[in-house]
């Protein structure tokens, strides 16, 4: 049996308001949780290099940009995450 | 041979409207991004372009559902997929004419489904499929974008509202490269797979393929990706302008939220195989962001022309599908029918090619 069969049996099924809730779930988690998480990056990046430049605060600087950067770690990882599960289902 | 000159024309009818998908619906893709300035135009356009391409190979679920889910595959014609493909090509052709970002996908099922009660009559159609991979999941997934756009909006104010606006503008902006990047993949994954589900339909309808296993042949993937590309990076300019300026002003903040929340509904849909209205996902995400910030600054009336648009489509296409059946089958059938549909349409095409001359164009758009 093909994989374009297996598929279409799958979407053919009575599953219909499972894949429906899982939609909705997974729009909600991914579709705030990813702006979220950008916004978290986008902050720790620009305080910490703001008080970089201000210069005095070297160590709420760097704890600033250590957080930029792991939330910008987190949002390109739950990109690739996604989209692997995607072709991997 | 003649059957194979009908299968012929089916498979260029189905390339047609999978163009005009990519044209129709670069807007959805680019339009945020272009009025933020967070891309150049062409640019955007060329970026689109290629992840529709790459996202027409992630995935084959919802071409499955549309070759197996919505009609049945044992009584249909090559007469019926043609006859379905022109009721879309026209209704998309319309749409773009009057700037109104309408379903490309709606409008293919509602063509598909028009010929068929015209050919089959109404237990050809199946609606529980039809409801529930269709209707159900047209009328949840824009408004489930509109509150996921609106409440990612909200949340990231709330983050950056208080920073300097200089470099979150410059960060949102970059930002929406990748958010428009997702969603131009998104809509590659869910829109292609369309296309390939209509010519796969058309291969079992031809005994090419059985309709017990039709594995979906690699030139259908690849013809479909490339017809969908080519169609994006031609760009439809009239809804560009639709969907980047006339509903709201964007902001990049609510431009990466409206994108963002776009590309994952999309995405969340194509992985469990909705053949979703990427349009009206998008569409429901630039409301929403638009909203949440101040209802006012959403132009209601021109939502409200979209909205007429949507509900419109699938009956408007299915009408036409049946008409251009009727047509085809008033001619004789066969390869005839489809012949005289196909010139009729190409006067139709010239008409609207004649008058493809856009309004005065955005600011670093290209004239």
């Amino acid at each position: 049996m093909s994989s374009f069969v297996i598929a279409a049996s799958a979407s053919s099924d009575a599953h219909i308001w499972t894949n429906l809730f899982e939609v909705i779930a997974w729009g909600l988690v991914a579709g705030v949780g990813l702006p979220i998480i950008f916004g978290l990056a986008m902050r720790g990046l620009i305080v910490g290099s703001a008080a970089q430049r201000e210069g005095g605060r070297g160590a709420y600087a760097s704890a600033q940009l250590a957080l930029g950067a792991f939330f910008s770690i987190v949002c390109v990882g739950a990109v690739v995450l996604a989209l692997f599960s995607m072709l991997h289902r | 041979m003649s059957s194979d000159l009908l299968l012929a024309l089916v498979v260029g009818a189905a390339l047609t409207f999978d163009f005009t998908n990519g044209f129709h619906d670069t807007a959805n893709v680019v339009a945020t991004s272009i009025s933020t300035r967070a891309l150049p135009p062409r640019l955007a356009i060329l970026i689109a372009a290629v992840l529709n391409f790459v996202g027409a190979f992630l995935s084959l679920k919802v071409a499955a559902t549309i070759a197996s889910g919505i009609v049945d595959a044992d009584l249909i014609t090559l007469q019926v997929v043609f006859a379905g493909l022109i009721g879309a090509i026209l209704w998309n052709l319309l749409t773009w004419w009057f700037g109104l970002p309408s379903s490309s996908s709606h409008a293919l099922i509602g063509g598909v489904v028009g010929a068929m009660l015209a050919a089959a009559g109404p237990s050809a159609i199946d609606t529980a499929g039809l409801m529930g991979k269709v209707v159900i999941p047209a009328l949840v997934a824009p408004v489930l974008a509109f509150f996921v756009a609106g409440i990612a909006i909200l949340c990231s104010y709330r983050i950056v509202g208080h920073l300097r606006p200089g470099p979150v503008t410059r960060g949102y902006r970059l930002g929406q490269i990748a958010s428009g990047s997702l969603l131009a993949l998104a809509h590659g994954t869910n829109d292609a797979q369309k296309t390939m589900g209509i010519i796969t339909l058309a291969l079992v309808a031809n005994g090419n393929l059985s309709s017990v296993d039709p594995t979906i042949p690699t030139w259908v993937v690849v013809s479909s990706a490339a017809a969908i590309a080519l169609g994006t990076y031609s760009g439809g300019w009239r809804i560009i302008r639709t969907m980047g300026s006339k509903i709201i002003k964007m902001d990049p903040a609510q431009g990466f939220s409206a994108q963002a929340s776009g590309a994952t509904v999309i995405l969340a849909a194509t992985h469990v195989g909705f053949p979703l209205s990427t349009t009206h996902v998008i569409s429901g995400g630039v409301v929403g962001a638009g909203a949440a910030k101040r209802l006012s600054a959403v132009r209601w009336g021109v939502a409200g022309n979209m909205a007429i648009a949507w509900i419109l489509t699938i009956p408007a296409a299915g009408l036409t599908g049946a008409v251009a059946y009727g047509i085809s089958a008033l001619a004789g059938g066969g390869t005839a029918g489809p012949i005289v549909v196909c010139a009729i349409l190409l006067v139709a095409v010239a008409f609207f090619a004649r008058a493809r001359h856009t309004p005065p164009p955005l600011a670093g758009e290209p004239a």
